[in-house]
């Protein structure tokens, strides 16, 4: 119980030690140079954040549009969860357990889930921790289309690197303004 | 119109804590060093304050449950520069973490001093982090926190009267506090509303409030004990 | 120039540190980020169960988020509790992700103490067990197997008592709690249990220091009460408190009486003198149902004083104020207003028993129930019944476990009543006998290290026994001493009973179910215990026919089907409806099949049967007499052999003798709700503010009279030693108004943040009451210096 006490304690950063020693003069518009460089590059080339892998090729126009099969098929808590959910092996192996059409990814995703894999994909999207949002209130009960926040996904025949719609606040803002919904920060802030 | 406030009978508290507790699990309460706490950088936007008088064996006690008063004229707001803390249409005064700047300008100007300001990061050790509650979010470093009334429990409560198709009913929205509270001495609703208990109970004889003479307006009432 | 270069290293400056805000900031502030690949539905389940923190045992509810428990809450069917719940109930789930949890069983490498342990596998660590265990039996030693059992409740008691019988050991050494009351219960009423107190019904609460709204038994059935809508008799119960010190208790009770730590029974006898003096007692009860409150001849003719002739003589209020420190009229109004109230009760704490004369102390607080009738009525003290479950399959001894069983328990109790601390006497005996007279010892829930009041003796006892095995899902500093570790699962895991403790007069049989999936290193000692006797084969699996725990447990509870009476938990009105049902005789099965009165019971949490029929004469008295005995023919005898001089049973005048030059203040040890008492590491939420004052966090504290640490001349928040002739500690001074001058209040259950040991326990002088051995908690006298 020793251990307790002191594992609830801080670890070693948070003790303030000796301040970094202070940067000389000469140094300093160097230094300060290649900082404004950096902060100016770096919001340029990482737009929209690194590429997000998937483990497979999913092609959502052969699934949505050709095969007509409706969004919370997969994305099961859509309507009713924060998370619309993304689909697993036990969702794929519904239908590619045995082989499907002719494309060689179909064939890799038969192969994929018969060596026991469990096919994770990752989200494209991260919520902040301080907002407030779920899906069920946005599809379930205000009956929003996906494409308003998901853009032409459903149209994609390969995995986009990144979301197709960039959502930030003034996203969100805009279309609650537009819609008459509530502008309160306490709304949707937590 | 709606405005949420609570009433807390001080008959009835018997100091056990108890909201105390469930506040922190609640609302991911970090908790901060042995040394930290020494130096009064503990969190606890609910704390029961004592206040004993006289001397043995003529001795008083009385327990404060001490929630933000979420005031209808808080001092708090008047000094943000950045508008991180505001009063909501329903009375509730929020905090909006990713606005606040952490000037502790509020914290300072609050005269119930429940503000509390990060000085670190969130800690949890590993294994700890299973029980943070998903619906409400971890503060960064820096920013001032306090009670909201659980204002989370109101946005799912009145997510699930829609879905359901129905009105908000008086105990959908319940705060941890007023929840957990063993002996009832908390509750909660809305003050305009007559249906409420807590509309009832503004009314009663023995009510006050915490330093009303500042012109606060505070939402918390609390019921004198009866002597 | 200047001005350009100015500009751009602002301009800079702003840029560098809007960078560094974006890059030091835990916050993504945009919802496209960087791919999360974590996410979760964040489905959501409530599901019912039983606390077994303390010994409460309330109902709780787990809020239970994708298998993590996020919350827990009261369970608001649970009869007791009501949906309340206590500071360190809603703190278990930091015991359950708690980062000190043992993660797999751990072989001891090192030397006794070093802690250095290699993880085995379950397997192994039962082999290891079970064959020592065997070869003991085998070499005709079953004897020498003892088991510590701390907190052991309801069937997990019930299979270790099960395994040790039928494996031939009678060393079952209880460490749990005595609040020394059942002695009294057995003396007055021939009924040996704990009293049950109808406080919810009880119009009139007269505590002599019982901790009710703080450890007190069950916290939560004190606040029901508190704050239930009203009593029987339409009034809302009105709580009086008598205590050495202003405890939280007092100062939420309606009214308090400060009095001298060790004179609870002598003011309760001064309350008796008014209310047999203004004739305010039931004198038909007393008439029809007691005996010894009258003179008698005895056979040889000989006048024998009775109740009444001793306290007329010895207890006249101004005697009582005297010795007690309560004034004259505070005595007759608290006896008035006791007498008064539509239903009185008088609560005995554990702050009565634990003195030099606390049995007969005691024996005269529930006098107060006797004189105002208040035994087996509603708002009265009632013996309710245990929940009827199923007994366990008949024990098979065979002759070897015979043999064990008749050479008798290691360290059997010395005094006339009650069971003492037959921790301490175990461990006495065994630094005191021969090596190998205890050759395995189980630790299940016991801590003596820090727990126990003598830690040497312990210490030596441990170095005396060869093969130690904690069942302890945390290190603790007993656990560090151990050979072998098999980490028990947490409540929030696993299958369990838990009954309600006596003082809650109604039969409650709580289910602990698993919340969450269990932690993979764990393991159920109900479920290893069954293993081990799996593996030792022959009575000993005969005796324990369960393929788990949960299968044991469900078969107990075929036995509350069978009853057919009672229900599975349920809300006020279902509740007020079986109780109706039941007292008109009536009982209307709602299953017909086990298997769905199991499942009910299990999602609700439990069973309980609200109705005791307090017309059974059984319900009052079972001595030979059929009378409740105000002096006991038993303990008259005992005074007169192990009395030390005492001749009368109401002779509880003050053990109070005063402090020394060196020693000048008196030592008030208590139990802090939010606080274990050793088994169980500290909770942060909890730890953070332990007690009343808001400004002590993690560290051990003192509470002193103003007056006192003025004349001593320590300020507010000085760390202090807290010495006494057998031992000292470290401790914050917090001056408080509701202590005594002459007092020392020292919490327990507290150690220093970096480990250092801080329990008054270890300060007490070790001297007891010669009827019980019970020790004595307030008769330690101390001095404090600055540290």
């Amino acid at each position: 119980m020793a251990e307790a006490a002191t594992r609830g304690g801080h670890p070693p950063w948070r003790t303030r030690g000796e301040q970094a020693g202070r940067l000389s003069r000469r140094l300093l518009i160097p230094v300060l140079g290649i900082v404004l460089v950096v902060a100016v590059l770096v919001p340029v080339i990482a737009r929209g954040g690194p590429r997000v892998p998937q483990p497979v090729a999913f092609n959502h126009r052969k699934h949505t549009q050709d095969l007509g099969l409706a969004c919370d098929f997969c994305h099961r808590y859509v309507r009713t969860g924060a998370h619309s959910g993304l689909p697993d092996a036990s969702t794929c192996s519904l239908c590619h357990s045995s082989p499907q059409g002719t494309s060689a990814e179909a064939a890799r995703v038969t192969e994929l889930l018969a060596a026991g894999d469990s096919l994770h994909f990752n989200k494209l999207f991260r919520m902040p921790d301080h907002v407030f949002y779920t899906h069920r209130r946005h599809v379930a009960i205000a009956d929003l289309a996906c494409a308003t926040c998901h853009g032409d996904i459903d149209q994609t025949e390969r995995p986009p690197p990144r979301a197709l719609v960039t959502i930030d606040m003034a996203f969100c803002v805009s279309c609650h303004k537009a819609e008459g919904a509530t502008l309160d920060c306490n709304a949707c802030h937590r | 119109m709606t405005r949420w406030g609570m009433v807390i009978d001080l008959a009835r508290c018997t100091g056990c804590a108890a909201c105390e507790v469930a506040c922190k699990s609640e609302n991911n309460i970090p908790t901060v060093s042995p040394d930290q706490a020494e130096m009064g950088r503990a969190t606890s936007w609910m704390r029961v304050m004592a206040e004993p008088k006289g001397a043995f064996p003529d001795t008083t006690l009385e327990f404060y449950p001490r929630p933000c008063m979420h005031c209808d004229n808080p001092p708090c707001i008047k000094v943000c520069p950045v508008r991180a803390t505001y009063i909501d249409p329903e009375g509730i005064v929020g905090q909006i973490y990713p606005r606040c700047i952490g000037c502790r300008y509020c914290a300072n100007a609050c005269p119930y001093t429940v503000k509390y300001f990060n000085w670190y990061g969130p800690e949890w050790p590993e294994s700890e982090r299973q029980y943070r509650n998903p619906d409400v979010s971890v503060r960064a470093k820096g920013v001032i926190e306090k009670c909201t009334f659980c204002h989370h429990r109101l946005q799912k409560a009145r997510e699930d009267a829609r879905a359901q198709g129905r009105q908000l009913r008086e105990e959908d929205y319940q705060p941890a506090c007023a929840e957990i509270c063993p002996t009832d001495a908390i509750v909660f609703g809305d003050l305009d509303n007559p249906t409420h208990r807590v509309a009832e109970l503004k009314e009663d004889p023995r009510v006050m409030r915490l330093m009303e003479d500042l012109g606060t307006q505070p939402k918390v009432y609390y019921l004198r004990q009866r002597t | 120039m200047g001005s350009t270069r100015r500009q751009f290293l602002w301009a800079m400056g702003a840029t560098a540190a809007s960078v560094g805000v974006r890059w030091t900031s835990d916050v993504v502030w945009a919802a496209q980020g960087s791919g999360d690949p974590g996410w979760s539905p964040g489905t959501e389940r409530f599901v019912n169960s039983s606390c077994l923190v303390c010994p409460a045992r309330c109902g709780i509810r787990g809020r239970v988020v994708d298998d993590r428990l996020v919350r827990l809450t009261g369970n608001p069917f649970h009869p007791m509790s009501r949906g309340g719940l206590c500071p360190r109930g809603v703190a278990g789930v930091q015991l359950l992700y708690h980062p000190d949890r043992i993660s797999a069983p751990c072989r001891r490498v090192g030397a006794r103490g070093a802690q250095a342990w290699e993880e085995i596998t379950w397997d192994d660590a039962l082999g290891q067990l079970g064959a020592r265990l065997q070869s003991l039996r085998q070499r005709g030693q079953p004897e020498a197997l003892a088991l510590l059992a701390g907190y052991c409740a309801g069937s997990m008691h019930d299979l270790w008592q099960q395994f040790l019988q039928s494996y031939g050991s009678p060393n079952y050494i209880a460490d749990d709690y005595d609040d020394g009351t059942a002695a009294v219960m057995e003396l007055m009423h021939g009924i040996g249990r704990s009293p049950g107190y109808d406080l919810e019904r009880a119009g009139f609460v007269l505590s002599f220091g019982a901790p009710l709204f703080e450890a007190w038994w069950s916290p939560l059935q004190a606040f029901a009460a508190f704050a239930g809508p009203d009593g029987d008799n339409g009034a809302p119960t009105r709580f009086v408190q008598v205590d050495t010190r202003f405890s939280r208790t007092a100062a939420r009770a309606h009214d308090w009486a400060g009095i001298r730590p060790g004179t609870f029974g002598v003011l309760a006898l001064g309350i008796a003198y008014v209310l047999i003096r203004d004739e305010l007692y039931d004198a038909e009860f007393v008439a029809r149902h007691v005996s010894g409150f009258e003179d008698v001849a005895d056979a040889g003719g000989e006048r024998r004083e009775g109740y009444r002739s001793l306290v007329m003589r010895n207890y006249r209020t101004e005697e009582v104020s005297a010795v007690t420190g309560v004034p004259v009229g505070r005595i007759t109004s608290l006896a008035r207003a006791f007498a008064e109230a539509a239903h009185p009760v008088a609560v005995c704490g554990p702050d009565v028993t634990h003195a030099p004369n606390g049995l007969l102390a005691a024996c005269a607080v529930h006098s107060l129930n006797v004189l105002m009738g208040s035994v087996s009525r509603p708002g009265g003290v009632l013996f309710g019944n245990e929940a009827p479950l199923a007994p366990l399959a008949a024990p098979v001894v065979d002759p070897r476990g015979r043999a064990g069983l008749d050479r008798g328990p290691l360290a059997p109790s010395q005094t006339p009543f009650g069971r003492g601390d037959p921790a301490m006497r175990f461990a006495g005996a065994v630094a005191a006998g021969e090596a190998g007279a205890v050759d395995t010892l189980l630790l299940y829930y016991a801590n003596p290290l820090a727990s126990a009041l003598r830690r040497q003796v312990w210490e030596e006892a441990l170095q005396r026994i060869p093969f130690i095995v904690s069942f302890s899902p945390f290190h603790d500093e007993t656990t560090a001493h151990a050979d072998l570790i098999l980490p028990d699962l947490l409540a929030y895991e696993r299958w369990q009973d838990a009954p309600t403790p006596a003082s809650y007069p109604y039969p409650v049989w709580g289910v602990v179910r698993p919340l969450v999936d269990p932690h993979p290193g764990a393991r159920h000692t109900g479920d290893a215990v069954l293993a081990v006797a799996r593996q030792l084969g022959g009575s000993v699996a005969r005796s324990l026919p369960y393929e788990s725990f949960e299968t044991l447990l469900k078969a107990r509870a075929a036995g509350l089907f069978a009853t057919r009476r009672g229900m599975t938990l349920g809300d006020a009105f279902e509740l007020r409806h079986q109780q109706q049902m039941e007292e008109r005789g009536w009982w209307l099965p709602e299953h017909r099949e086990f298997e769905a009165f199991w499942d009910e019971a299990v999602d609700r949490g439990g069973w309980t049967d609200p109705f005791i029929d307090e017309t059974e004469p059984a319900g009052l008295a079972r001595t030979s007499s059929g009378r409740i005995e105000l002096l006991p023919a038993r303990l008259l005898e005992a005074l007169a052999t192990v009395g030390e001089g005492r001749t009368a049973y109401l002779d509880v005048a003050a053990a109070a003798a005063g402090g020394s030059d060196d020693f000048p203040l008196r030592l008030i040890p208590y139990r802090v709700s939010t606080l274990s008492s050793g088994t169980l590491p500290l909770q942060r939420w909890l730890a953070e503010t332990p007690g009343l004052f808001p400004d002590v966090h993690w560290d051990p504290w003192i509470e002193v009279a103003p007056t006192t640490a003025n004349t001593l001349g320590f300020a507010n928040d000085t760390m202090v030693w807290v010495v006494s002739a057998h031992g000292r500690y470290r401790a914050r001074l917090k001056v408080f108004p509701g202590t005594a001058p002459q007092n020392v209040c020292a919490p327990y259950g507290l150690r220093h943040p970096d480990g250092e040991p801080a329990n008054p326990l270890h300060l007490l002088d070790g001297s007891s009451d010669p009827l019980t051995a019970l020790p004595n908690w307030f008769t330690t006298f101390v001095r404090l210096e600055r540290a």
